[in-house]
């Protein structure tokens, strides 16, 4: 038996806590973590103490570290790319980059051409795309993908910290342990938050979009919801598409992924994320009543981990090439500019 | 006991809903040819002057079911006349007839007040229901709304009608299988998820409340809303102030609409 590949971590924070290091703990016969980096140094110590035979270095030692094979990328969005890229020249075997793996088209080109020169395989941390009921729902429901009339992305979830608290003993932030006041930013423009929905929360729905929307589709209307959420309305070619998000709210989480076809109907709904729910549910109906639903206890978290090592195995060619995963950020992108114009034009 | 009311079954047109309606309710209507207290209304195209017919004829009520959008004016014409003439007319509507509606809906139009978005569905099997169905969820989502106008962001194969206000509206209506309204009514504090289905069987709606002390759901009621609402009419003419969709709440919903 082959040795569990080397996972190194550069960030040590919430993500890596409570989604990665358990998910990584059931998989322990393949996938060990080896290496932690963080700015934080008493983050990275305190995530390497739990991970037997872990050790905490700086960014550029866990790159020249032979026993590292996978790094992930989980530090702040706008250090991914270089991070990555730097990961991919470094030689390493296999990249799992927190969404958004960019955030700009540029930098997600100069991802794909490393990993043209290179043929390190990167998966991203948009989960969803990897879940095994989407998976197989949409694999046998091929046509509904062109049938659809309206698509729709429903996510309404409760405050992060009621799962993350079930999945890790993260304790809260040091801002607000500290008692210290906390340095005030001007509060965002609704485009901007529109913006970080887009690139956050949506980076989970874009995927499933891309399958019905198959050219960048226009928006046709950007909402911002108060306190935190949006609503956008894409079309193409008379296909509609509504995103919808309202967080945190004081109710029980619902993250519904929805296509409406003449023949068919598509409904998944989601388990939170940080903890190991199993996958979603996702259910095909189609005429006269019938019907047919999926379910796994593997979440798509664990199926993306899994993937990664099947991929750098060499058992299987990467489900999700660098290009398809740009393509989705691209496709982000042009619903976030769609929505800025949108709003702009309103003021 | 009271004499059944006679209802005036059309040769063609009368769905397989009412005939089930009737003969679950026995001793308060008994079908018949012709000459009945209630006469049925099919509520495609032309309604308007099928239903003003019935209440010429001397009818006590006229029952339009599922129509699709008229005149204002024609039905205004209408209302007027079975005023005039003490007769109702009450409109049969797959969604707002529904008994699970009627068990939550003042629940939610107290919570709509704080709500940030509304959002719903409706599913019709059949492209040429689409405009029918939009007018029927009219009548769910208008109350929640209060005095707004809308505007239709898309039409076609699936439509769209948004509002511009402080909460995000949203309605669609589109074609697909189990036909059926959605509605979500959501504020940070509380969520309402509602699903009824289409009125074809007694298939109980489910509606669900959620807040921090958990979800508190509806009870079933395993009865379809042509029942429940034919019943409310049966006891509006028997003098009881039982609450029933009629032209007025028609009226409001029709405008809503035609402002989109």
């Amino acid at each position: 038996m082959n040795r569990p590949l080397g996972v190194g971590f550069v960030g040590a924070g919430l993500v890596t806590q409570a989604v990665h290091l358990p998910t990584l703990a059931v998989l322990r016969d393949r996938l060990r973590t080896v290496a932690v980096a963080d700015i934080d140094e008493a983050a990275a110590t305190a995530v390497a103490a739990r991970c037997p035979g872990a050790r905490t270095c700086t960014v550029d030692e866990l790159l020249q570290d032979p026993t590292v094979d996978v790094v992930v990328v989980s530090s702040p969005d706008h250090l991914h790319a270089s991070q990555v890229i730097a990961a991919i020249e470094a030689g390493k075997r296999g990249v799992l980059c927190e969404k958004p793996f960019a955030t700009t088209a540029n930098e997600a080109r100069s991802i794909v051409d490393a990993t043209a020169v290179h043929g390190v395989p990167i998966v991203v941390g948009a989960m969803h795309v990897y879940d095994p009921a989407w998976v197989a729902a949409s694999t046998e429901w091929e046509q509904l993908t062109h049938e659809a009339t309206l698509v729709r992305s429903t996510i309404y979830l409760p405050p992060n910290e009621e799962f993350t608290a079930l999945a890790t003993e993260q304790p809260p932030a040091v801002e607000a342990r500290s008692g210290q006041p906390v340095a005030v930013a001007p509060p965002p423009t609704p485009a901007r938050m529109i913006r970080m929905g887009v690139l956050g929360l949506a980076t989970h729905t874009v995927p499933h979009l891309r399958r019905f929307f198959h050219r960048p589709p226009r928006v046709a209307s950007a909402r911002y919801v108060a306190p935190w959420g949006y609503h956008l309305v894409i079309e193409e070619d008379g296909k509609i598409g509504e995103l919808l998000a309202l967080v945190p709210g004081e109710w029980a989480p619902a993250w519904r992924f929805e296509a409406y076809a003449p023949s068919a109907m598509l409904e998944i709904s989601y388990p939170p994320s940080f903890v190991l729910a199993g996958s979603a549910t996702a259910t095909v109906s189609i005429t006269g009543g019938e019907s047919r639903s999926w379910r796994s206890t593997v979440n798509g978290y664990q199926r993306e981990w899994q993937h990664l090592a099947d991929v750098i195995e060499g058992k299987v060619p990467l489900a999700h090439p660098v290009q398809e995963v740009a393509d989705d950020l691209t496709f982000a992108l042009g619903l976030a500019d769609g929505a800025d114009q949108l709003l702009e034009s309103h003021l | 006991m009271t004499a059944a009311l006679l209802v005036q079954v059309p040769a063609t047109g009368f769905t397989a809903v009412h005939t089930a309606t009737l003969a679950s309710l026995p001793d308060t209507f008994r079908p018949v040819a012709n000459g009945g207290a209630i006469v049925t209304v099919d509520g495609r195209s032309g309604w308007t002057e099928r239903a003003a017919l019935g209440v010429r004829a001397g009818a006590r009520a006229v029952i339009v079911d599922r129509p699709e959008p008229d005149d204002i004016g024609r039905v205004v014409a209408l209302r007027d006349l079975a005023k005039d003439r003490g007769v109702l007319v009450a409109v049969e509507s797959p969604y707002a007839g529904s008994p699970t509606w009627s068990s939550c809906q003042s629940a939610v139009i107290q919570d709509a007040s704080s709500s940030c978005l509304i959002d719903s569905v409706a599913v019709v099997a059949d492209a040429e229901d689409m405009d029918r169905a939009l007018l029927a969820q009219m009548a769910v989502v208008r109350p929640l709304l209060g005095t707004t106008t809308l505007r239709r962001l898309m039409a076609g194969a699936a439509t769209l009608v948004t509002r511009d206000g402080d909460a995000v509206v949203s309605i669609s209506v589109t074609v697909s299988v189990q036909p059926r309204l959605t509605l979500d009514v959501v504020s940070a504090r509380v969520r309402w998820r509602i699903e009824l289905p289409n009125d074809e069987t007694a298939q109980p709606g489910r509606a669900s409340r959620e807040d921090v002390a958990g979800r508190r759901a509806e009870r079933p009621i395993f009865c379809s809303s042509s029942r429940w609402q034919w019943r409310a009419v049966a006891a509006r003419l028997a003098g009881r102030d039982e609450p029933v969709y009629d032209l007025d709440s028609l009226l409001l919903d029709l405008r809503l609409l035609s402002s989109a």
